[in-house]
Parts: C-alpha cells; structure tokens; sequence
C-alpha cells in the first residue's frame, strides 16, 4: 500500500512541478505590449521589494496604474540598469497606511486626510496615538506629507420612478437637504425642503388652453434611507466636512473618556472617518467601502449613498445628484466642475508646518459658479529621512523620491495623466508646486536627495 | 421431547424478545407510517440543505464563468483604465500564490494539529484539558486577530511583508480545527480495537499508527479537508500581511498575492470588469478545492481497499 | 452484564492502563506533548498580545464595556459593546437554529438514503460550500438573499406577528436575520461534514441489532445512531458555532452595520466580530484597544459556549 502511495504522491508532485515551470517560462517569455502592463522581463527578481506602499483605498487604481507605467518607463529609458522594487500597493486603509509608516513596514502610506489632523472642535489631534504609539523620539515633523491626487463625491439615489419620468433631471440637493437626510430630521422624499429645490420635479396639470392649473411635487412619500460608511474612509470625512462647512448640522456627537452614561462629558468629533451610532437614523445602512455603498443604494429603493467620483463615473444605474453649490448654482458631478472648485482655494494653499500638521488641506464648499462643492485630496506620507528613521537605504529613498516627483507632474507622459486615466481630476498647479517642494524635503542622513 | 421443552425453567431473555416483537408487530403499522414521515423529512430537510448549496454554485458559474478563460487563469494582473476598462489581466500569480502559501501552511498545520487531536483523545491530565479549551477557544476567533498577530511577529521584525506571514496567520488559523475534528474522529475509534492492540503486545505508538490512526483517518481527511477549504478562501488574515503582488513569485520571504486577497479587492472596485472577475475568482478558488477535496477522498478511499 | 458504549469515552481508560503499562513508549509521548505545548506556547503569545492591547479600553471602561449600549469609534469613545453583544448571540443562534436541523438531516440522508454511488460526490459539494470565501458568502448575500428578504420573507414573517416584536421595524433586508441566514449557510458544510464522520463509526452491529428487534428505520436513526453519535455530533456544532461567532466579512456585507440595541430580528446592528472587522482599517488609540477588547469578549463567548457544550457532554456521558 505504502509504495503505491509513494509513487502517486510522487507523480502528482512532479506533475505539478512540470506545469508550474511551464507556467513560469510561458509568463516569463510573453511581455504584454500596451502602457499599462507589467512587463516582467525580471520577473522573480524584481519582486525583492525595499519598497512597501500601502494605505487608503481610494488612491489604490492610481498607484496600482501608475507603479507599472513607471517601472516600464524607468526600463526604457535606462535599459538594464532600470531600478527594481517597487512592489504593488496594498489598500489596507488610512490609517493602516498610517500606522505601517510611522512602524516601518511602508516606505508610502497613503491618507484620505492628512497625518496630525487636529479635531476641528477641539484642536487635539485625530492621530496623536499613532505618533506616540511609536516611541519618544518619534514626531509628526519626521514626516512628510506630499498630495498626489484629487478627487470629488458624489451621491448616488435609486428612485426609479423618478428616473424614468425625468430622466434629464437628476434630483438636486443641498447641505442642508443631505444634513437633514443623514441625522433624521428629514424622512421621506417628498418632504418640502427636498421638493423646493426641485422646481423640475413636478407633476403638471393643465387646463383645456394647455396653461398649468397646478404643479404638485412629483418626489415619491417614501422613506429615505441613508447610506453611509461603517468603514472608516476619507470620503466620509470629506462629505462631512462639508456638512459641516455648508450646513449648521446637529451631528454633535461627542466622545469622551468615561462610561456610556456620560456621553455629555467630552469633544465633538464631527467631521471624522466613520459616522457613528446616534449619528445616523437607525434606519440607515452602514456599508463597506464604496462598492457596498452602491450596492446597497441599488438594493434598496429610497436609498441614497456617498460615492467616489470615479465610481460614478463608472457605473451605469444609478443617477448622481445635482447640488446647489456655495455659489447657489445647481452643478452636475464631473472633473471640470471639481478642478474649479480645488482651483479656488489657490489663495489659501495646504501647507505643512514645521509641526508636521498639514493646514488649509479642506476643499469643499469652493465658491466659483461652477464648483462642485465635495472634493478632496489624499495625500502620500512618506519618512523625511530614510536614514534616521531607518525606513530603508539611499536608493530606495531617492526611487521613492523620483517616482512620487514623476505621479504628481502633469504632462502626457505623467503620473497625472494616469490619474485622470483612472477617474482622478488632476492635481491643480498650485498643489503640484506644493508637492514638489515637499519632495525636495526629502534626505537621507541630512543630504538632500537629488532627482535624476 | 416436548414435554422435556415445556419443563424447562423460564428463560427471561428469550420472554423479554418474545416480548418486545409482539409489541413490534402491533404497532408496526404507526411506526412504519411515523418512519416514512420521518425519512422524507430527513430527505426533505438534505434537498433544502441543497438549495443554498445550488444557489451559490449558480451565482459563482453565472457570475462568474463569463470571466473565466485560460489567459484569465494564467496571465498576471494588469489595472484597467478609463480607455481600457475591461483590461484586467489576469489571476495567474494569485494561483500560484495561493497554492504556495496553503501548501506550506498546510504542512506546518497538519502534522500540528493531527498529533493535538491525538493527545487531546488521550490525555487527562489538568493541562490536557486546559489545552482542550484553549483549542476550542481558538476555532471561533475572528481571523482578522491573526493577521494582526502575524503582522506584528513575522512583518514587523523582517521589516518586510511576505507569503511566510500568510503561512503563519493560516497554520494558527488551520491547527485548532484539524486538532479539534481529529479528536472527534480518534476519540470515535471502538476501543475494543485499541484494547485488541494492548493484548497483543503493542506500543503506544504501534497502537496509534497501526489502529488509531487508520480507522479514524477518513474523519481526520475530512477535517484538513475542511480547514484548507477554509484557509484557501480566508481573506483577512492575509489581508494585512503579505502585501501586493504582480509578479510570479515563488519565494515565500517575498510579498505574494492570493485568490482570496483578489476577490476581496477586486469586489470592492469601481470598474465593473473588475467587480464581475471578482465572481471569476471564487469560481477557480472553489474549482481548485473541489479538485483538491475529491483527489483526496479517491486516494483515501483506494488505501482502504487496498488493506482489504 | 453492563453494556459500555463503544469508542467514545473509553479511550481515556484505555490510555491510562497504557500509560501504566510496561509497553508504554516515551518517545511517542514526547513527539504529542512537544506539538501540543508548542501550539499552546502560541496561543498564550496571541492572547496575552490581545490583552496587552485590550488594557486601555479595560481600564478606561471597566465594566461598561459589557454593559454599556453606545459605542463611539471616532474618538476616545464610549465604549459600550452590549448591543454587539446581543446581536452576535441573536445571529449565532439564528444559524443554529438552522444549520443543526438541517446539517443532522442531512448526514444522516447522505449515508442512508442517498443511492450509493452519489455519496462522495455529494459529500464533495456540501463541503465545497466551506471553500467559498466569505467575501463571495457577502456577495450573494447582498445580490440574492437581501431582495428575496425584503419582497417575500420579510412581509411574511411581519405578517405572522402583524408586525411586533421580533418581527417589527423596517423591512430593509439587510438585518439580523438576514445575517443569521448566512452564517448558517456557511456553518453547514462543517456540521455535515463531521457528523457525517460520526455517524458512520456507528458500529453496524448496534444498527443491526435494533432492525432485528423490529425497529423502524427513523427509530434505528432516534434510539441508536443519534444517541451513539451525540457527543461528537455535539463537538460539530461547536465547531459550526465557533465559524458563526467569529465570522467577520460577510456577516459586515448583510447586517447594515448600524450600530443600535437591536428592537427586532429586522434590525440591523454589527457583531463583535463584524465590527472589529468593520472599523480595523481606521482604528487608531483608543479604538484600536477597544477592537482588542471586543475580541476578548469574543473570546470569553466562545469559551463559555463550549463550556456549555462540555457540561451537556459529561451529563450524556455520565447517564450512559
């Protein structure tokens, strides 16, 4: 019996070992031609990463496109000597981003919102554990924060029977509207804060002459039912960051250091990354990541979420809501409108102080006519010196240093172009400065890194 | 010679059969109506059972056989575009990935949890018991926690995220779950068998291989079955730990990517290429372990036939 | 004559007279405690690292942790898991309550009424259900069941108890029960599986001798092979419940993680599990120590479950 077993054991091993190297030789000998693919012309070895990135899942299609296109441009242009290890991106989330960072295991940890936000009520920091979490000699001034993309949030409603009636007419909301929606104090979609703003929303009567005897809101009496994110997510942070900044809304929840029963004692901590319990109706829906928003906004009729842009874009069922903006325009979600509203904040550009903490890094609620009012960036955080902080060696620093240079340029052959190839709105000139300058904070052992 | 019969003491066995069939045969007819009700419960409880089981074997093949082709199964991943978007590559380095890091997880598990189980069905002591909690303890836990526990012993110190880890946080998830249903198997083995062993002279370990271990092994296969099936599809352990791949690596020190890691991503994109290979995914992934779990049955199956 | 049950208790007699025995081997002994102890040296690393990172939230919440009803991830808390509490043993019990039934069913169908030649094959499918990743479990969840709940399941269990508790509230489909339905989907291949292993080392002469005394085929299944088999068939469902309680991604995709003291089955709310799962990604400080003692509870849970399970076991031992 024994023997028998062996010998089968032995063919299927073998057998395996056969086709695995097949495979190998196969991936290895076919390079895919196109920009956007990987060719592994050193495949095994190029998979010795120094160079570990990871954090907010929204930036993920960015970097996992742009890593590739860069890897093969380097290739191209220095032949064998092109520069191996950059390793693909893990969304593991913001604050894993974070964390990986400050404990060494990322070279980039990319973030929805800044490292050292302070709570916009109370002035303490959201990520003060992270940083002390680390040891004394850690601070946020070791790090340096540099904004790689752009992008904008829409919200995603499923009324069937109003998109059918009026297709050219998506609904259209404003901060008080969506306030209202999304802390209960509005409960069905014909309530008439929600039906005056939408003029074209209506069901006409005409008398014999053809002339209008009556027009009565056409939004159904069913109940809304708001969709949020139970994960924690820039986005949520952005959309209510502008809730906060548009709005006067009655979100104030507070936290506080005690037992359940003393929920007065403590700090506001609106906006965050997670709506929480007493926050939202119970009858909202908390969902995981963008793809559950959407999900359950299409299960559920009456039901409104926050989305990505790109996800909107991208998607064919659900309408996105109008808003009315700052400005009091109605706007449609699409990247010219964001780019106008980032492009308003030039006057007060995001800057990161000697403290480390990134200031004037909010962009919602931009004035301009045609500004969509829910933006946001996210922003890579990266070790100010690899060599004191013992993130890595010279070389990794400076491919960390020269592929951040390259994503966040314009032109066609650039990091932005793939941006916008994924559904990002590129980066106005103002932050592209920004981003440069902070690169070129980058040292190893006090010696600045220089970019060839 | 009946007279000799009827003179013979009364027989209590043979009066109290006498007994229980007249009752059997006066109430056959409610009892045969009450089996019949009872097996086509028991019937219709398996169909039911079968539904769900039919259910997501058809979401997984509608979904997902759309997606499914040789160069899907056996191309590296590529990221779609805006212009491309249907442009997804493939899941090649995820299989190789996938088979890497439950292989070895598996021979670091299985050998771990079948010798528990044994000492589980055999001790008493204090301290076997207080074993036996904490293995049961560990079957229920969130396999989240071991990536977080891997992380923080394997990435942590190596500074650097890899397969290996993958193997770490699976192997602790793996072992509780083969010992625990090894146990049940080796403590399911008659122990006239084992006393059988004793009386001929043999060793503790001669028992444990020569009559424990074949009579239970059909349960304990079904056990490491069930726990690679398990690890094979688990996506949070090796969420945080091994990082992202698109290369074909086989090296276990280096990041790696999975199937289930796939899957996860993959559901959560905004393309809609991506969210339908998503499904595409799960089916190779399920594919694969039916593959794995009949091989293993058929050989087992031969190596009973084969001691007969 | 006293009639010992076979097998299932008498092993550790067994092995004691041959730990006393002439022929008892050392090294044998030493290779089975080595892997024992090594994975026990494991596990207590594990736990007293989930206990280091619980001490915050324990000390900052004491007791409240347990009892309290809000919880509040963003900042410095509170931190109240009681209604995570409730929901994961309202779900757990839920898939229980279906999978048992059903799962006992099942084996027993498969190694006695199922035609011979489809046994492996169907055995190979149920267990089929253990590899689909839980993320594909959310999926269908979310694409198949959530619709089927609200349109069909939902009314009609509303209309039962004309909409009051347990069947009250708003009929969403994503909900406990939803939840509950899932997770049983996902116990059944591992409470089939191994009470399948169980009840086929049912001695053929036990079977046998209840035919011979006329017994009905549902009797041999209630009086002899259940009763034989219910100490393992007891170790399977602690494993299903085990997979139940600690299920993180799909329960997250169908339960609506809203966090609130559950008023009805139709609520949604966020298991102990589900929610470490949930908010890891962005938990930082004092969330992060709270996640950790959530597990704790978790933990606490499960060991009380097989607890229970043990004191059922000896009580079957002992009357036997």
């Amino acid at each position: 019996m024994k023997k028998t077993l062996r010998r089968n054991l032995g063919v299927a091993i073998a057998t395996i070992g056969l086709l695995s190297t097949m495979a190998v030789t196969v991936a290895n000998a076919a390079t895919l031609t196109g920009d956007l693919t990987f060719t592994s012309t050193d495949g095994l070895a190029a998979a010795a990463s120094s160079i570990n990135m990871g954090g907010s899942s929204f930036d993920e299609p960015f970097f996992n496109a742009a890593i590739p296109v860069y890897m093969s441009q380097a290739a191209k242009k220095s032949g064998s000597s092109a520069p191996t290890g950059l390793a693909l991106y893990s969304p593991t989330g913001s604050t894993t981003g974070k964390k990986n960072v400050v404990a060494g295991t990322y070279q980039v940890g990319a973030s929805d919102v800044p490292m050292g936000t302070v709570n916009q009520a109370t002035g303490s920091s959201l990520d003060s554990s992270i940083i002390t979490g680390a040891g004394p000699s850690t601070t946020l001034s070791n790090y340096v924060q540099i904004p790689v993309v752009l992008g904008g949030v829409g919200l995603m409603y499923n009324l069937p029977t109003v998109q059918k009636a009026f297709p050219k007419n998506p609904v259209i909301l404003n901060a008080a509207t969506l306030a209202g929606i999304y802390d209960g104090s509005i409960t069905s979609w014909n309530n008439s804060a929600i039906c005056a703003i939408n003029p074209k929303i209506v069901n006409v009567t005409k008398n014999k002459a053809g002339k209008v005897t009556s027009s009565k809101c056409a939004l159904p009496n069913i109940p809304i039912v708001p969709v949020f994110r139970a994960d924690g997510s820039g986005t949520s942070y952005i959309f209510m960051d502008y809730l906060k900044s548009a709005a006067s809304t009655s979100f104030a929840i507070t936290s506080g250091s005690g037992n359940s029963s003393n929920k007065a004692v403590g700090t506001q901590i609106f906006p965050n990354t997670t709506f929480n319990q007493g926050q939202v109706p119970t009858a909202g829906l908390g969902a995981q990541k963008n793809a559950g928003v959407a999900g359950d906004v299409e299960q559920t009729v009456g039901a409104i979420g926050y989305v990505e842009y790109s996800y909107i874009l991208l998607q064919h069922t659900l309408p996105a809501a109008q808003l009315i903006n700052a400005a009091g325009k109605v706007v449609s979600l699409n990247a010219a409108n964001v780019a106008t509203d980032a492009a308003n904040f030039s006057t007060t550009p995001p800057s990161e102080g000697t403290d480390g903490v990134v200031k004037n890094f909010s962009i919602v609620n931009g004035s301009g006519a045609s500004a969509y009012p829910i933006a946001g960036y996210s922003w890579a955080i990266v070790p100010q010196d690899f060599k004191t902080l013992n993130a890595g060696s010279q070389a990794a620093e400076t491919l960390v240093a020269m592929f951040l240079d390259w994503a966040t340029q314009s032109g066609s052959t650039s990091g932005q172009n793939v941006a916008q190839q994924q559904g990002y709105v590129p980066l106005p000139s103002y932050v592209r400065t920004l981003a440069a300058s902070q690169i070129a904070q980058l040292t190893y052992n006090g010696t600045k890194i220089v970019l060839n | 010679m009946t007279d000799l019969l009827t003179q013979l003491p009364p027989d209590p066995i043979y009066d109290r059969r006498k007994q229980i069939q007249e009752r059997a045969a006066a109430t056959i007819r409610r009892r045969t109506f009450l089996s019949r009700t009872y097996i086509a419960t028991l019937m219709g409880c398996f169909i039911l059972a079968l539904i769900p089981l039919g259910s997501v074997i058809y979401a997984l093949i509608n979904k997902g056989i759309a997606t499914v082709s040789w160069t899907f199964l056996t191309a590296l991943p590529t990221q779609p575009n805006l212009v491309q978007q249907d442009a997804i590559g493939g899941i090649g380095n995820a299989i190789l990935g996938t088979i890497v890091i439950d292989l070895l997880a598996g021979f670091v598990a299985v050998p771990i949890g079948v010798l528990l189980g044994l000492y589980l069905s055999e001790a008493t002591s204090r301290v076997a018991n207080i074993l036996r909690a904490i293995t049961e303890i560990m079957t229920g836990l969130p396999s989240i926690l071991l990536g977080v526990f891997a992380y923080e012993y394997v990435v942590v110190p190596m500074k650097q995220f890899s397969g290996l880890a993958g193997v770490v946080a699976l192997g602790v998830l793996m072992v509780p779950v083969i010992a625990k249903s090894s146990e049940i198997s080796f403590r399911g083995v008659p122990s006239t068998l084992r006393e059988a062993g004793l009386a001929l002279g043999a060793r503790d370990s001669k028992i444990a291989k020569s009559v424990t271990l074949p009579v239970a092994a059909p349960g304990v296969i079904t056990g490491v079955l069930l726990s690679l099936a398990r690890a094979m599809g688990e996506t949070a352990p090796i969420l945080l730990v091994v990082g992202a791949s698109g290369v074909w690596d086989f090296n276990p020190l280096h990041p790696m990517s999975a199937l289930p890691l796939l899957t996860y991503n993959y559901s959560g994109s905004q393309y809609p290429s991506q969210r339908a290979a998503a499904w595409g995914v799960a089916l190779a992934l399920v594919t694969m372990i039916l593959i794995l779990s009949l091989t293993a049955r058929i050989v087992s199956a031969r190596m009973r036939r084969e001691k007969r | 004559m006293q009639t010992k049950e076979p097998g299932l208790h008498g092993s550790s007699e067994v092995a004691e007279r041959v730990s006393h025995s002439a022929t008892s081997d050392r090294p044998y002994k030493i290779v089975l405690k080595g892997a024992a102890f090594f994975f026990g040296a494991v596990v207590l690393i594990f736990v007293w690292s989930v206990l280091h990172a619980a001490w915050p939230a324990l000390k900052q919440n004491g007791y409240h942790l347990i009892t309290g009803t809000s919880w509040v991830a963003g900042g410095n808390g509170p931190f109240g898991a009681f209604s995570l509490i409730l929901d994961t043993l309202i779900t757990t019990l839920i898939a229980l309550l279906i999978a048992v039934p059903i799962g006992i069913s099942s084996a027993l169908a498969l190694l006695f009424l199922v035609p011979p030649k489809f046994r492996t094959l169907g055995a190979s499918l149920v267990e089929l259900l253990a590899a689909v990743p839980s993320v594909v479990y959310g999926l269908w969840g979310l694409w198949y069941l959530t619709p089927w709940l609200s349109h069909t399941v939902q009314p009609f269990l509303a209309g039962l108890t004309g909409s009051n508790f347990p069947f009250n509230g708003p009929q969403e489909g994503f909900s406990l029960l939803l939840a509950g339905i899932v997770l049983s989907v996902m116990i059944l291949p591992t409470i089939v599986a191994i009470s399948r292993d169980v009840i086929s080392v049912v001695p053929a002469d036990l079977i046998e001798g209840g035919l011979s005394l006329g017994a009905t085929r549902s009797q041999v299944f209630t009086k002899v092979i259940l009763p034989t088999s219910k100490i393992g068939i007891m170790g399977a469902i602690v494993l299903g419940a085990g997979r139940a309680l600690g299920e993180t991604i799909a329960v997250a995709m169908v339960i609506g993680s809203n966090i609130q003291m559950p008023h009805s089955l139709f609520s949604t709310g966020g298991t102990l599990a589900s929610t470490i799962a949930t908010e890891f990604g962005d938990a930082s400080g004092n969330t992060g120590a709270a996640l950790a003692a959530l597990a704790l509870i978790l933990m606490l849970i499960t060991a009380s479950v097989n607890a229970f399970a043990r004191v059922l076991t000896n009580r079957a031992k002992a009357s036997a």
